[in-house]
């Protein structure tokens, strides 16, 4: 009895979370124009970050917290600090990962798999996914959100990614957050808080651990 | 030996007085023996139910509480990989786990329920008989699914096939050290858990012996 009240609770929260992300939009091709304009207004971008990961069969999310750096067009700054340290550097096709006090290198000019990586995170924060005829997009809206819901064509970037949904700050025309469905079903969102746009970042920041 | 006299006397004396015929001298009569067989057969079960009775007094850790969540390092020869564990743990039996990357995308799904491994999510690539094997090998010891799998021999010693694992505890009766030798006694694996002053589990350190995986668990709160 204990379980059908706790499920049916869950189900109409769901539905009313959806009930209010889940509007299709009524002009796509307005949701599309803003994030051409979020683009096309952001030079650089950088936040504290939140994730949360929800597995299927568990009460209980994963937490983890980091810092977030971004220039266009192809510099990046992901950084994990805790529970775990893992720092993901992007400038250029060089790509590096420092985890465990080990860094390795890679180049998204000849591995495919961070070639893919590459795109879909700097794609995801400057709307340029949208363009990408890889995924198949649909656009919904609430009163104070966009959200892009992407889904990728490509069998073997389904196995690993199902979903990914861009949602948009209608007021300021910012991104707010990520929600990640991977090959399992399980849920991660991304959130970006305290957010600073446009703010001048130094240059060893994409390039020093 | 002075039970198998007194036994004999006893088989002697009884069958004397109720066996309708004479006994043979200087030998066992045919209900004697039979008296004898009956005796050994009883002893030889005794025997088999005490060993296989054997308990140890190890506790599982697992079961402190329903949920776990551990950071994990794999090592492999040179390569580190970090990420994530979640357990959902009912019994040595019955538990799932989700393994991680770092940024949060499920790697694999898998399950054990009621003497079945269930894979709810594995990619392809991963999907291979060789590596599940090893990676369910793996986790049924880390996990300690190996508790209701295997027979006692002592307090101790867990045997499952041609595997003997060595336990040894704290004074709470939970595992600190768990040793996995093969049947000709060559070490295969050990793992070493260690606790918290609240007596929570803390970590969990597998190491292969025969070549160079490890793997790191350290819970978080």
């Amino acid at each position: 009895m204990k379980h059908i009240l706790k499920i049916t609770i869950f189900s109409l929260l769901a539905f009313a979370m959806n009930a209010q992300d889940l509007t299709p939009a009524k002009s796509p091709k307005a949701v599309k124009d803003a994030f051409t304009k979020m683009n096309a207004s952001t030079k650089s971008f950088s936040s504290d970050f939140k994730q949360t990961k929800e597995f299927s069969f568990m009460d209980r999310p994963l937490v983890s917290t980091g810092k977030f750096y971004y220039q266009k067009s192809d510099q990046l700054r992901w950084e994990y600090i805790s529970p775990l340290q893992y720092v993901m550097l992007i400038n250029g096709d060089n790509i590096r990962i420092k985890e465990d006090g080990k860094v390795k290198t890679y180049s998204s000019a000849v591995n495919e798999v961070f070639k893919t990586v590459k795109e879909i995170i700097l794609g995801c924060i400057s709307g340029e996914i949208l363009n990408d005829p890889n995924y198949e997009p649909a656009f919904y809206e609430s009163d104070k959100q966009y959200q892009v819901k992407l889904q990728p064509k490509d069998k073997q970037l389904k196995e690993y990614m199902k979903e990914i949904n861009i949602f948009l700050d209608k007021s300021s025309n910012e991104l707010s957050y990520l929600i990640l469905k991977d090959g399992s079903g399980d849920i991660t969102k991304i959130e970006f808080q305290n957010r600073k746009i446009n703010q001048s970042i130094d240059e060893s920041t994409f390039s020093k651990f | 030996m002075k039970s198998k006299a007194f036994n004999s006397n006893f088989f002697r004396n009884y069958y004397a007085s109720h066996s309708p015929l004479p006994l043979e001298r200087g030998g066992l009569g045919l209900d004697e023996r039979r008296g004898v067989a009956f005796l050994t057969a009883l002893l030889f079960s005794l025997v088999l139910f005490g060993n296989a009775s054997a308990q140890s007094k190890i506790q599982n850790p697992f079961l402190t509480s329903p949920t776990h969540l551990f950071t994990s390092k794999l090592t492999y020869q040179e390569n580190t990989f970090t990420g994530y564990l979640g357990v959902k743990y009912t019994d040595a039996n019955n538990f799932r786990i989700s393994f991680n990357s770092t940024m949060g995308s499920t790697l694999m799904d898998l399950e054990w329920k009621n003497g079945e491994f269930i894979k709810h999510y594995l990619p392809e690539q991963l999907n291979r008989k060789i590596i599940i094997n090893k990676l369910q090998d793996d986790f049924e010891m880390m996990l300690l699914h190996i508790l209701a799998e295997g027979k006692w021999k002592n307090d101790s010693t867990l045997k499952i096939g041609c595997h003997k694992y060595r336990f040894e505890g704290n004074p709470n009766h939970f595992p600190t050290k768990v040793e996995d030798r093969n049947w000709l006694g060559r070490l295969k694996r050990t793992l070493n858990f260690s606790y918290s002053e609240e007596k929570k589990l803390n970590t969990i350190h597998l190491k292969h012996h025969s070549f160079a995986l490890q793997m790191e668990l350290s819970s978080i709160e």
